[in-house]
């Protein structure tokens, strides 16, 4: 499918990324909504609170819990050229903490934020107020998780390649997350 | 190291909110004053729906609605419920979605059934899922919508979720 649309998200994507992620191009394929939609969060988030190593630290890891191998290697690169170390994304991957204290507060604070499915009290807001996590820096992971868990769905289904210019980033990982064996569904269907 | 808010950004998106609906949402000034580019980005994507996917304006007011009590949401479920009427949905339907329920409608019922069967399998659908679902209309494209929907309504979710933001007059349904 070829759309304005679908042409400007292209042309931004090749801005941003110097090419067009495969994922992009699935999406593409069928409805342009998605990928501007997708586009224009990263371009919001660039004047973020978080730095742009924290913002990966953050969407690695949510990655990671949604086995998406897709994005886990895309966050991998994004992380080490941000100034993560690879034992660092490794470590992330591989479902362990951050040795870095702010990385780990905020790490602590997407992990609660899926495992809570947002409902954190007014204790753990504090706690992770007391820990250098505020309202903003939390509600910045909220719209990480949003978008992260957006297009983790659509590589679900869409499965694409890993891009060329990222394989030999994922040859370098320890661990890549990939489809669970069993799915745990969250709730019964209604309906 | 963390960097801080800009006042001057959260008025402009404070600004650009009342242009855009006329008055500043509750859930917009909640987020602009901890965090304006999570504003800029609620705003800038969901002005992105309006321009005409898979989806028509009530189908994806379905959508949202199904997420939001799906994460039960006070604020968006009212919020959708009363922007779902807006664009010609009945109350019985709002209601119905808003009860676990599925719509009358076929159309409306299996993009309800489908958004709910993404956020069970946390997106895994697999290709009898797919299959079924084609067969009933909904193709990847309206799937790949439903996914940008689930995202961008997760995140106003779950910030409602902490700042249990008080719902505007304007949008009590």
């Amino acid at each position: 499918m070829s759309s304005s649309l679908t042409d400007d998200v292209r042309q931004s994507a090749q801005t941003a990324y110097g090419g067009v992620p495969n994922f992009l191009d699935a999406m593409n394929a069928h409805t342009g909504v998605p990928g501007a939609v997708y586009v224009a969060a990263d371009e919001a988030l660039m004047d973020g609170l978080l730095a742009p190593a924290e913002q990966q630290a953050v969407l690695l890891t949510i990655s990671a819990h949604h086995d998406s191998r897709y994005d886990s290697v895309a966050h991998a690169r994004l992380a080490m050229d941000a100034g993560l170390s690879p034992a660092a994304v490794n470590r992330l991957l591989a479902g362990k903490l951050p040795e870095n204290e702010r990385l780990r507060a905020l790490v602590e604070a997407t992990r609660q934020t899926y495992d809570e499915r947002g409902w954190l009290d007014p204790e753990i807001v504090q706690n992770l107020e007391d820990r250098g996590v505020g309202r903003g820096e939390l509600y910045e992971i909220f719209a990480l998780y949003g978008m992260k868990t957006f297009s983790s769905f659509v590589n679900h289904i869409a499965d694409p390649e890993i891009d060329s210019s990222l394989k030999s980033t994922e040859d370098a990982l320890d661990t890549v997350p990939e489809k669970p064996s069993t799915l745990e569904m969250r709730r019964l269907v209604i309906g | 190291m963390a960097r801080a808010a800009s006042a001057s950004t959260t008025q402009e998106v404070q600004n650009s909110a009342r242009e855009a609906l006329g008055f500043l949402p509750n859930l917009i000034k909640e987020l602009s004053e901890h965090n304006p580019a999570a504003a800029k980005l609620y705003l800038a994507t969901t002005n992105l729906l309006d321009e005409g996917g898979s989806l028509t304006t009530p189908e994806q007011e379905v959508v949202l609605l199904t997420v939001s009590r799906y994460n039960d949401c006070h604020y968006c479920t009212s919020v959708h419920g009363k922007m779902a009427m807006s664009v010609g949905l009945d109350r019985e339907t709002v209601e119905t979605i808003n009860s676990g329920g599925l719509p009358s409608d076929d159309r409306l019922r299996v993009l309800v059934q489908a958004t709910r069967l993404m956020l069970d399998k946390r997106g895994w659908l697999d290709d009898e899922d797919l299959d079924t679902l084609k067969q009933k209309g909904v193709d990847r494209a309206e799937l790949y919508e439903i996914n940008a929907l689930i995202g961008i309504k997760t995140f106003s979710n779950y910030v409602n979720h902490v700042a249990q933001t008080e719902i505007d007059s304007q949008f009590e349904f």
